[in-house]
């Protein structure tokens, strides 16, 4: 399999906190690779720093081959890293079409002018668009709720939507963090059948979640991080087996720290 | 069922506001009275390009009278010092004018809300200082006379509704547009709008180059109309009227703006037999209209037209 994100000794620090500490990682192409790890461990920081919106203080990071250290979010983007945010972030004042719409900027190429003059290439790519909207809305199931505002929408299908919005981007890549969090356990259970759904059409994925059964149930390779450094990787059962894993999650009994 | 006046304006409140303002040269108002209305209308665009800056873009503007100021003055000089005819004049300031907005654009990159609003405060005095100062060119506190006009009264009042009417439908159909919806997404959420793709800094530059082109073309109309220039009609309570009249428009709704600015640059008119009393009585007005904006707006009178 072929690497499609790898991230090599990369360090970033706020002030005197180290957030992210010489961290080595890979995502082959195809694998849905979860991160998991304590409160404040740093891995929304891991997003962050891939999606561009932290610059790194050291080490790179390479996205199918290419260097993309330091460049632009909006570019990042362009490439073909879409991400999810751990608190919604959707439009609020829009509707749940346009939010999806947002979604395909990436992909518009029409000018300013096309725009003001209506041409007939702009009411071809408005048509085109449209279709391709109502279809990932069909495929996420929020069809029926197009022309409703993100507002008044509850929280389990925003959480959805903002997965619709990033796959109008047709992204290689997709980084999810935490879109598990807060759902109860239907609404989890249709979200991981939707994000293995979207796995086999070929997107490699980076997943951030607590719901441990979440993890297990759709990541290969899991990576575990504790204050900023990586102390286990593997697959979902030799990680959570390993003791310094349970060490960092549940802490050392009284007897053992003092051996 | 029988067919209801309202139902043929479905969804068409701009046709009747547009409609109204065609035929009134042919009901011949008394000239101040059309003065007021041609003065609305030019306000109207600058109102138009606050919409676009502020209601889809989120970036509030203090200095827009600055922005006209710079679109009437380069009309003026570049008729009289330049000698250009005044059809090349009035292609020429609006572009200059927006080149002007670049600049302006350029500290949105890094300031937000109030910071943003103190900047484009300053610019909008700097133009206005300049002016004053630059007696040779502007004719500074003496103003500035004597330049060509491009149309009679008549033909100029249908020009401006052109132009208004074809600004309407620009901003209209750039708030449908990808564009527009990368503005909108700026003004809501910068960090979700850069990583979705939208390179904020050059979508927020092309708002302000859009913002200033209307404005200048708005400066260049009130040059026209006013045939004289002087720097106290650029002042900063000009950039306040504005943006008034905007807000009293719903922010995102190009026909709102167009009712709102020709609404509240007649309303002092129609006060004035309150004589004394005028300028207490329009402040009320406006504050009594914000205070119920909730039920009685722009939003809440199309859907009236849509419903029946």
């Amino acid at each position: 399999m072929d690497t499609i994100l790898k991230i090599n000794q990369v360090t970033k620090k706020f002030g005197g906190i180290v957030a992210i500490d010489d961290l080595d990682m890979e995502i082959k192409k195809g694998q849905i690779c979860g991160l998991i790890g304590p409160n404040g461990a740093g891995k929304t920081t891991i997003m962050n720093v891939i999606t561009g919106v932290y610059q790194v203080d050291h080490g790179n990071i390479e996205f199918v081959g290419e260097d993309i250290t330091g460049l632009p979010s909006h570019v990042i983007c362009e490439k073909g890293i879409g991400r999810t945010f751990q608190n919604i972030r959707l439009l609020n004042s829009q509707t749940v079409f346009d939010n999806v719409r947002l979604g395909a900027h990436i992909n518009m190429d029409i000018s300013l002018l096309d725009v003001l003059l209506n041409t007939g290439k702009n009411k071809r790519v408005a048509a085109d668009l449209r279709t391709e909207i109502e279809e990932v809305l069909d495929f996420i199931g929020l069809l029926s709720i197009k022309d409703e505002l993100v507002r008044n929408i509850p929280y389990g299908q925003k959480k959805v939507l903002e997965l619709g919005r990033v796959m109008m981007a047709k992204p290689k890549l997709l980084l999810l963090d935490e879109p598990a969090a807060g759902l109860n356990n239907e609404e989890s259970k249709r979200l991981a059948e939707l994000i293995r759904k979207i796995n086999e059409e070929g997107i490699s994925m980076l997943l951030i979640e607590h719901e441990m059964d979440f993890v297990e149930g759709l990541a290969g390779k899991t990576y575990v991080v504790n204050y900023g450094k990586k102390i286990a990787e593997g697959t979902f059962a030799e990680v959570t087996s390993d003791p310094v894993v349970i060490s960092a999650y549940l802490g050392t009994r009284r007897e053992e720290k003092h051996a | 069922m029988k067919t209801k006046i309202t139902d043929l304006l479905k969804g068409k409140f701009i046709y009747l506001i547009f409609g109204v303002l065609a035929v009134l040269p042919i009901i011949g108002l008394p000239s101040y009275q059309f003065y007021m209305i041609e003065r609305g209308m030019q306000n109207a665009l600058v109102v138009l390009s606050l919409v676009i800056l502020l209601g889809y873009t989120g970036q509030l503007s203090l200095g827009h009278a600055g922005l006209v100021a710079v679109g009437a003055y380069s009309y003026g000089i570049m008729c009289t010092i330049l000698g250009l005819p005044p059809v090349v004049a009035l292609i020429i300031s609006p572009v200059l004018t927006a080149i002007v907005g670049v600049i302006l654009g350029f500290p949105s990159f890094k300031l937000k809300g109030p910071f943003l609003v103190v900047i484009t405060i300053a610019f909008g005095e700097i133009v206005r200082i300049l002016v004053l100062n630059a007696v040779d060119i502007t004719g500074g506190p003496y103003g500035m006379k004597g330049y060509p006009v491009l149309f009679s009264d008549t033909a100029m009042h249908y020009f401006m509704l052109i132009l208004v009417f074809l600004a309407t439908f620009g901003a209209n159909r750039l708030s449908n547009s990808y564009i527009g919806l990368a503005f909108k997404a700026i003004r809501e959420d910068e960090v979700a709008a850069e990583l979705m793709g939208v390179n904020v800094r050059k979508f927020k530059l092309l708002s302000f180059v859009i913002s200033a082109f209307l404005a200048g073309l708005s400066g260049v109309l009130f040059a026209n109309l006013t045939g004289y220039l002087n720097p106290d009609s650029f002042a900063s309570d000009t950039s306040a009227a504005y943006l008034l009249m905007v807000v009293i428009g719903g922010m995102t709704s190009p026909v709102g703006a167009v009712l709102s600015a020709l609404l509240v640059t007649a309303l002092p008119e129609l006060l004035r037999f309150l004589q004394d009393w005028r300028m207490i009585i329009y402040g009320l007005i406006l504050f009594i209209y914000v205070r119920f904006y909730q039920v009685i707006n722009i939003e809440s009178l199309k859907k009236l037209f849509k419903r029946r």
